[in-house]
């Protein structure tokens, strides 16, 4: 049930971020091309606008991700559309489950796009040449070496960024539910509900980063968390830290929709 | 063999009782009406059975199981509002459709659709409220389900159309099913009834065989209706 | 076939009643086949069980008889028929007994009105 569910909601983001995703690249590689063009003639007036529609389109990309996760996750389940989903042979975890993995995933797929937008365009606008990027690419080596130590903590790390998207986007979600049980002013609810977790959150980060670093110390003997020692220790600390907070915020969000789901 | 089941079963939101402590059981291989007026607790019922809600007390059982995910697969539900989703085509929901129920008969919904002139490729919102009601009718009972709860299927709708609606549930009709139509417009649902719940303020007033107690009362079940419920 | 149903009487009676007017005036043809109860259900408008306990009891007193492979059919005994002609007459010469009683006509004035009716030719 699960994949079917995912199917669908993987399906719904594409309609509108692929497109979106797909203009960022092409607009990135045009960017590129017109400023390579303008080296030559010397007139960059083409190159200048399509930068600007290139900066445009990112944050129009950054917003239009964020209300795409939103409105999915609204329309879908708490709007008229709620009366087909939750007669679906699914539970709401399995729901919640199929959102959360989707949205996180285009983020993801959001992030890929815009960062790969920058080679892109620094390759093809010539700005480094051919020889520069091989120099550039004989570092690597050196630079892995160098790294190696941290792996594991890069490794940690990388699991963190995913676990605290999650968190966050689980967070979202959370609100949204929450605001829904009420039967006026359900923006508003949802609104002060996000606030009010980011307050608690911060307070919570706050103490615990405190007596994360009292612990490190104890345990390494050492005040440097960028230590390779306390780096992995700090990593799965925010690793173990983010679930924690993903599954609170998870288990509100199923409260909402199996105990007290409100559809209009 | 009772596919619904309602122990001591209670829905209370704040200070307002929904369901008072109700206990019903209805079998399979008939058209029960579930009657009251608009409050009376139906739709709050038919909620619970399909866990859109759950109970404050007491227990509710479909075919012995709590509601949830195994009994929405044997649970074919209309609901009393518009739940199609408006960008999707036709055709999209009702892969949707197979996808989702493996008792749902998509020959037998396309050809219910075609009788009708309804065009599977087109989107859902460009069609009139007439014909997404049709549809969402279709829909429910072209699934090979054990329950059918229909909310209102004949509310705000035009007399022919009435009449076809009316018309696919008899010709739907399967002994091994339970229909339960949660209805304030008795005249017209009546002739198709095998047994009837009154539901007044949240509490049984009556369930019997439609038949029997037109005969009891001398007097037709939306007459009968009238007087229970007058104001 | 149109189906016409009144209000407080049992939906089942009333079919009974109708199925036997439609074989009596030979609407419903001796030894014809009657349609399956879900698409008689379906044409009358009414539930299924309803239109099957009809169709028994109409079967318990002969006038429609089921061969196990083939469906359901009309009697073609004209004695049942007859009987059941007499049975219906008899309803509605009470039913007009009634009603003229009501509206302050004794016994005898009813057959006076009734041949009085015939001689006039309506």
């Amino acid at each position: 049930m699960l994949n079917r569910l995912l199917k669908y909601d993987m399906k719904s983001y594409s309609r509108v971020l692929l497109p979106l995703y797909g203009a960022i690249l092409a607009v990135a590689a045009a960017n590129g091309l017109a400023w390579r063009v303008s080296d030559v003639t010397g007139g960059s007036v083409l190159a200048g606008i399509l930068t600007t529609a290139y900066i445009i389109l990112m944050f129009a990309a950054v917003i239009l991700t964020v209300l795409t996760i939103l409105l999915r996750f609204y329309k879908n389940l708490l709007g008229r559309e709620g009366y087909l989903m939750f007669a679906l042979p699914a539970t709401v975890g399995e729901h919640i489950a199929s959102k959360v993995i989707s949205a996180a995933v285009w983020v993801v797929i959001g992030s890929v796009a815009g960062l790969l937008s920058f080679p892109v365009i620094m390759l093809l606008s010539g700005s480094i040449r051919t020889e520069e990027w091989n120099e550039m690419m004989k570092v690597m080596p050196y630079l892995s070496e160098r790294l190696s130590q941290y792996t594991a903590g890069i490794a940690w790390g990388v699991i963190f960024l995913i676990l605290s998207l999650i968190a966050l986007i689980v967070k979202v979600y959370a609100s949204i539910a929450l605001g829904s049980c009420a039967n006026e002013y359900r923006f508003l609810w949802s609104v002060g509900a996000f606030i009010l977790f980011s307050i608690i959150e911060s307070f919570l980060t706050a103490g615990l980063a405190g007596a994360g670093a009292k612990i490190n110390i104890m345990l390494t003997g050492s005040t440097a968390v960028t230590d390779s020692a306390g780096f992995t220790p700090f990593m799965m600390g925010a690793c173990v830290y983010c679930a924690v907070l993903a599954g609170i915020y998870w288990f509100v969000t199923w409260l909402c929709l199996d105990r007290k789901l409100n559809l209009e | 063999m009772n596919l619904i089941e309602c122990k001591e079963l209670s829905k209370t939101y704040g200070k307002t009782t929904a369901l008072d402590h109700i206990s019903l059981s209805l079998e399979s291989g008939r058209i029960v009406g579930l009657v009251g007026p608009n409050g009376s607790g139906k739709t709050t019922l038919i909620k619970l059975i399909e866990h859109l809600l759950v109970p404050t007390s007491g227990e509710i059982l479909v075919e012995g199981m709590a509601p949830g995910k195994d009994t929405k697969r044997l649970v074919s539900y209309l609901p009393d509002r518009d739940f199609l989703p408006e960008d999707m085509k036709l055709e999209t929901l009702l892969d949707m459709y197979v996808d989702f129920y493996s008792d749902f008969n998509r020959a037998k919904a396309e050809e219910m659709i075609r009788s009708l002139g309804i065009q599977e490729s087109q989107r859902l919102k460009k069609m009139s409220k007439g014909t997404r009601e049709k549809v969402q009718l279709i829909l429910t009972m072209s699934r090979d389900a054990h329950i059918y709860l229909l909310d209102e299927p004949i509310a705000g709708v035009d007399p022919a159309t009435r009449d076809y609606i009316l018309n696919t549930i008899v010709g739907n009709y399967n002994e091994n099913a339970l229909v339960l139509i949660s209805t304030h417009l008795i005249a017209d649902v009546e002739k198709v009834l095998d047994e009837v719940v009154f539901l007044k303020e949240g509490q049984v007033y009556l369930h019997r065989n439609a038949d029997d107690l037109r005969t009891e009362k001398g007097m037709s079940i939306d007459s009968y209706f009238r007087e229970v419920f007058k104001c | 076939m149109k189906w016409e149903f009144k209000n407080g009487i049992p939906i089942y009676l009333q079919i009974i009643d109708q199925i036997k007017r439609q074989i009596v005036s030979g609407e419903l043809a001796p030894g014809s086949r009657i349609p399956a109860v879900r698409d008689l259900a379906q044409e009358a408008g009414v539930n299924p069980n309803t239109m099957q306990r009809a169709l028994t009891q109409l079967e318990q007193e002969g006038l429609l008889y089921t061969q196990r492979t083939s469906g359901r059919f009309v009697t073609q005994e004209e004695e049942i028929m007859k009987q059941t002609r007499i049975q219906l007459s008899d309803e509605y010469i009470a039913e007009l007994f009634k009603h003229l009683q009501e509206l302050g006509l004794s016994r005898d004035d009813i057959v006076e009105a009734v041949s009085a009716w015939r001689d006039n030719g309506k």
